[in-house]
Order: C-alpha cells, then structure tokens, then sequence
C-alpha cells in the first residue's frame, strides 16, 4: 500500500509502505494513525532531499530493520570505516546535500543512512588541520585571545612531545 | 548545552532561523524591486539610444543638404560670374559693316537682355538660397541639442543602472552571508558532530595500531577542539573521545597535559585508556631537537599523575621483543586494571611473562599478535590471581600449552586465530568455576572437554582466520557436556571457507550440523558474518518443529552486522521464535 509524504516545500511524493518505513518516524507514525490515506507531512525535509532519501530507502527495502539501541564500546570500534560501494555512489553529492541528508536522516530516524553521512564526513576531516577544517566548511575562527592562547599551549605540549 | 555566548559556529535555533529567514526573503525583496528599477532604467536607456539612433541620420542628412545648397549656390554665382564676362567679351567693334552689324546688334541685344533675365533669376536664386542656408543651420543646430539631450539622459541612466547593480551585489552578498547561517554544516546539532569526532577519533587511532609509523598518536580529539569554539565545546564534553590517552614517559609534562589529563578524569572517573607506544620509546630518548639545539629532555612520567586515576586501562603498542624501551616495572603503569597488548611482530619467547610480570592485578587481558605468536605460558593462576577477562586475538602461532593462561579467576575466556593449528592443553582437567563465557576457534574444541565448566552460558565460536582450511566437524563438541548446558551460542566472524575441491565451510553448514544439538539455546547470536537468511528460516523451523521429543528453547536471534538476510526472512524468523534483534 503507497504511503502519501508531504515535504517543507509542499511536494507529495507517493512511495510504497515497506520503503517509507526505513524512516523509524515514518514506521511510527504509521502505526499511531491505523490504515489511513491522510498525508504525512515532513516539515523538516524539502523535496530534493526527501527525493534523494527515497532512493537510499528504496535500494536498502529489502535489509533487516535495526532493531537494537546504540552499540557499545566494542562494538562501534570495529564499525567506524566501512561503506558499501552502493552507498558510496550515493553519498557523493555536494556538501550542502550531505549535511541536508545527515539532518534528514536524523530527522527521520534512518540510523543507516546517518551512519553512512556520518562516515562520509569523518573521511572528509581525516588528516586535515584545524585551519584546513575551517576552510572546508566555512568554519569561523571565533576563538577569543585567551582561548587562542590555551590552544598555543596545547600545541606547545604536542610538539615537545 | 550551549555556552550562553552563541557566535555563529553555533546552531541556529528554530526562532533565529526563523528570523533569518524573513531577512533573507526582505532582501530578496529588494532585489526583485532593483531588478524592476534597472529593467525600467533599461528600457528608458534602449528609449534614448533608439532617438539618437534615429536623429543621427537626419543630422547627416541636413549636412549633406546644406552643403549641397552651399555647392549650387557657388556654383550659381560661378554660372554668373562667366554669364557676365561672356556679355563684356560679346562687344566687337562692328561700324564697317551697318547691315551684319545691326543684326548682330539686334542679336547681342536680344542675348544681352536674356543674359540679364538669366542673372536676374540667378540672383534671385542665390538669395533664396542665402535665406535658406542659415534656416537650415539652425534646424541642424537644434536636432544636435535634441541627442545631445538624448545622450545626457542615456548617460545618466547608465549611472543608474550601474549603481543598482553595485546595490544588488551587496544585497546578495547580504543574502548569502544570511543563507550561510541557515547553511546546513552550521545547522548541524551537537549530537550529530559528536557521532562523527567519535568516528574520526577511533579510526585514527586503529589506524595507528594497525600500521604504526614514526609519527606520534595523533591527538584527534585536540586537533579537532582546535577548530572553532562550538566544536571545542562539544569535544570537552564528550567523554568517549577522551577514553584514549597518548603517553610519551620520556617527554616533560607541562601544566597543559596534566589539565588535560584532570579533564579527562572529570569525565571517565571510570577507566580512561593510556596509550604507551614501546615501539619508539629508544628513538624518543636519543632524540635530537633540531629547533632548540639539545638532546630530548627525558622527564619520567610522575607516580603523582597517573595517580590522579583511581582506575585506568593500559594500551600497549610493542615489537614483542625488548627495544630497550622503559619496561614498565619503571614508569607509573604498575595498576591498570584492564591492558590490551597489541604485537605488531613475532613475540619472543617468554616476552609476554616479562612484560606482564610487574602488572600483578590485571582483570582483563587482550593480546593482539600481528605476528608469530610463541609463547611460554605465563601461569596466570599464580601471576594474574584477578584476570577475569581474556581474548588471545592471534594470527600465526606456534602450537602452545594454553593451560599456562588459564587463571581460576577466569570469566571470560576468548581464543580466536587462524585455525590451521590447534592449542594443546597438558592439563588432565582444569576447574574454571567462574567461567561463564567460553569463546574457541574450531580446532581447539576438543581441550574444552578436560575444563569442568560448572557455569558457563554462553559458547562464541569465531570463523577461523584463514579462508583456505578444511572444514572440522563440530558434532563431537556439540554433543558435549558443556554445549548441553549452555544457553546462549554465538557465531562470529563467519566467512565462507574452502580448501582446493573441498566442500564449501560456512556458518550454514555448521549449524546444519549440530541443529540437533540445540535444542537447549535460548539465544542465537549471530556476528559479522554471511548468513543464508532463507537457510537459517529452514534450520530454525526445523528446530522449532513441535512434532519432535524435546521442545527447543530458542526464543531469540539476534543479527548482529550480518550480510545475506532480508527484512522479510527476520519476520518469518520473529514469527518462530518470538525476537528476533537487528543491529546494523
């Protein structure tokens, strides 16, 4: 049965129900409204972005639903590098799409595909200073005089290592 | 929380982003009403050109008459002037011959008389034509002034325009200052930024375990609270990016690390992990600094800060043979309650008994061997009386007695290699009564049945190492004592294993094996491995068929990183056995 998903910029997007419920929100709010017709509004998502989320879900329909909370310790250890190939096409988008798809998903609660935005950032910074970050991301430098000296010492104890 | 001095690294919150909203959209306003401004401007400048355009011809055209009238008019008076000298030179003395002479005359002044009707016409002509000539200069002069207007107008809306599309830029440049504070990267919350320094800082650090170099550990979490001070923030407070210390014993500790080193307490008053690299501890002390001209001042690591920690953990990176580095019967790492050794080559003989020997209370050991692991068995029932945790991670090893590990205190023992050898165990029997999980690479099943196990729970068998080995048959080990007590049983790291032509290995296979045996598990875990979800369906129904003697327990799976198993084939499997859990 299609699903009716309304965005922040008022498009609809009709998708199947077993590819709408990847989003934990979508899946509850199913759940609380019985068998309905009545749209799903997404406030938090625009249309280009709910589009590309659509796709991840469409592609991962078939994968077990995570059931389970946060991993521990150990557990995240090992889990910290690898994305499929698949996901890695999809995620090569432009850097303002990547965060929208982080915030999407965070929104939506798709903890795969924030894991695989997550990722993706992480490989960004990998390697990079702090001056290089800024750039990267348009970071303003806002550290007062006081702060500026606290990293110079910080970076005294680095070097003299 | 935020800081209550918010600068624009900050997130935005609902009502900020609210407002800037509405000050990008005024903005816009004002670029869609300069936009209507320089079209108006535009049209009015293309309005002055098409009248210059069209004067600028007729200006040429007045000239070209002017100067034409100028032309006939010299060329009247030239007509004129030769009109006047032919009726001089038209005067001949004539008195000798009367008769010619009087028809000539007659003639001459028939001519003479034309000629002055001729001139007469002729100056007629030239001051019609004088009257003329200035009219025609002042109709000139004024269509000259009419695009001289024309073009002070074009001029001035060119101005126009040109300061309009100066105000535009600003605008827009106002616009996109505004529309970078909406900027997703900015809007990013905390949680989200705090999930991927995690990422980042443990994966620069198994990168370091797994391929040291000469360069230092990096401080992934101190280069990253370097950026701006919202990330600072966020990294201060994130205790997890702290777990992981870096410990130079020969370097001087100055007021910033130890600040550091109590921040970190501040937030894992648990168990931070020190990370003590071994391998380059010689090269640190013969260090030469280049910038200050001496050697490395080599400054012990003080008793007094580490023992700031009631509790920590000890990450030690080595060769597995002495370097000369400190051991650390000398520095201050004489009580970490938990220590994973990570060996990066082969071990020498009894480096291990040496290395642990001043570490007398250790609960939990891991001991990661990149190399060939040889050993001399360590007799932790004497030397660790607390080990309650230990994980040999080994890749090659040279067959050892693993009696010489196994502590009483024991409550956790795990031993995952390659599976090509097998560990012997001299002891007849062995009482681990604490023992509650056991974890065994196949091969080494058969040392298990000399252990009496009174509590164990759970059983972990890991995939072996190495892809290219023959299968081995479980039935023996799941027929045992031990497997029909426990209740939990855990396949982990499973991958599918062949040797030349025979037959495929793999986690299906082995649990169509011992299905029978398992009647007493109440949970499957399965772990970062392949799995047949249409097959585990057909095992677990085949187990779950009530029709047989004994009734099976399992009322749990759980599929932990697992490839090959759909969303469907988990429900059906839900729908046997009660729950079936997902992580991913």
């Amino acid at each position: 049965m299609p699903v009716l998903l309304v965005t922040s910029d008022n498009e609809q997007f009709r998708v199947e129900k077993v590819v709408a419920q990847r989003s934990v929100l979508i899946k509850n709010m199913l759940e609380d409204v019985g068998e309905s017709d009545q749209p799903i509004p997404l406030p938090n998502v625009t249309a280009p972005v709910l589009k590309k989320v659509l796709e991840y879900c469409d592609h991962h329909q078939t994968d077990p639903l995570p059931t389970g909370d946060e991993p521990s310790a150990d557990e995240s250890r090992k889990r910290t590098t690898d994305i499929s190939e698949w996901d890695q096409k999809f995620i090569t988008v432009d850097q303002e799409m990547l965060f929208e798809i982080i915030l999407a998903a965070n929104y939506l609660d798709i903890k795969p595909l924030l894991d695989v935005g997550c990722k993706t950032v992480a490989n960004m910074i990998k390697g990079k200073s702090p001056e290089e970050i800024r750039k990267l991301f348009n970071i303003v430098n806002d550290f007062t005089p006081e702060e500026e000296a606290q990293i110079k010492k910080e970076n005294e104890w680095a070097e003299d290592r | 929380m935020l800081p209550p001095n918010q600068q624009c690294n900050y997130p935005l919150s609902p009502k900020q982003i609210a407002i800037v909203s509405e000050n990008i959209a005024s903005r816009q306003e004002e670029l869609r009403f300069a936009d209507n401004v320089i079209l108006k401007e535009q049209t009015k400048s293309a309005d002055n050109a098409a009248a210059i355009a069209h004067l600028e011809p007729a200006i040429a055209r007045a000239k070209l008459a002017i100067e034409s009238q100028k032309q006939a008019l010299n060329e009247l008076k030239n007509i004129k002037t030769t009109l006047n000298k032919s009726n001089s030179a038209a005067n001949p003395n004539w008195a000798d011959e009367s008769s010619a002479r009087e028809l000539c005359k007659t003639t001459m002044t028939l001519l003479e008389s034309q000629i002055t009707a001729g001139l007469k016409r002729i100056d007629e002509h030239i001051s019609l034509m004088e009257e003329n000539i200035p009219l025609l200069a002042t109709a000139l002069q004024e269509v000259e002034v009419e695009v001289y207007h024309h073009r002070l107008n074009q001029d001035a809306t060119t101005q126009h325009i040109t300061s309009l599309v100066n105000q535009k830029k600003v605008v827009e440049e106002n616009i996109k200052l505004l529309r970078g504070a909406l900027n997703p990267v900015k809007n990013t919350p905390a949680e989200i930024w705090a999930k991927i320094f995690a990422i980042r800082t443990n994966e620069d650090m198994e990168l370091y375990f797994s391929n040291p170099s000469n360069q230092l550990i990096s401080s992934t979490a101190l280069n990253l609270s370097q950026v701006c001070r919202f990330w600072r923030h966020i990294i201060l407070s994130e205790k997890h990016l702290w777990q992981n210390m870096a410990i130079y014993p020969d370097s001087q500790w100055l007021p910033s690390k130890i600040e550091l080193l109590k921040h970190n307490r501040s937030l894992n008053p648990g168990a931070p992990t020190f990370v003590y690299d071994m391998t380059r501890a010689v090269t640190w002390n013969q260090s030469y600094d280049p910038y200050r001209g001496n050697y490395h001042r080599s400054v012990s690591i003080g008793a007094s800060e580490i023992s700031i920690f009631d509790n920590y953990s000890l990450r030690l990176l080595t060769h597995g043979y002495d370097n000369g580095a400190q051991p650390l019967a000398t520095v201050s790492f004489r009580q970490p309650k938990s220590l994973i050794l990570q060996i990066i080559s082969n071990i020498q003989q009894g480096y291990l008994a040496t290395l642990l020997g001043p570490l007398s209370n250790i609960t939990s050991l891991e001991v990661i061997a990149k190399g060939t692991y040889t050993s001399t068995p360590p007799q932790f029932s004497t030397t660790q009386p607390s080990l309650a945790y230990l994980r040999l991670n080994l890749t090659t090893f040279q067959p050892f007695d693993i009696a010489g590990y196994l502590s009483p205190s024991l409550q956790e023992l795990h031993i995952h290699h390659n599976g090509v050898n097998a560990l012997s165990f001299s002891a007849a029997s062995l009482q681990l009564p604490k023992l509650k999980v056991l974890g065994i690479t196949p091969p080494d099943m058969t040392f298990t049945n000399s252990l009496r196990l009174p509590k164990l729970a759970r059983i972990v068998l890991y995939g072996p190492k190495t892809l290219t080995i023959a299968r081995v048959s479980l039935n023996q080990f799941a027929n045992s004592e031990h497997f029909k007590r426990m209740r939990e049983l855990e396949l982990r790291d499973w991958k599918i294993f062949k040797r030349g032509s025979d037959d495929e290995w793999s986690v299906m296979n082995t649990f169509e094996e011992i299905v029978a045996q398992m009647r007493s598990i109440s949970t499957l875990h399965l772990v970062d491995s392949h799995i047949d979800g249409t097959r585990l369906f057909d095992i677990i129904d085949t187990l779950k068929d009530t029709t047989q003697a004994e009734d099976s327990l399992m009322s749990e799976v759980v599929v932990d990183c697992c490839s090959g198993i759909t969303r469907d084939e988990c429900e059906a499997i839900a729908n046997m056995v009660g729950k079936v859990e997902v992580c991913v």
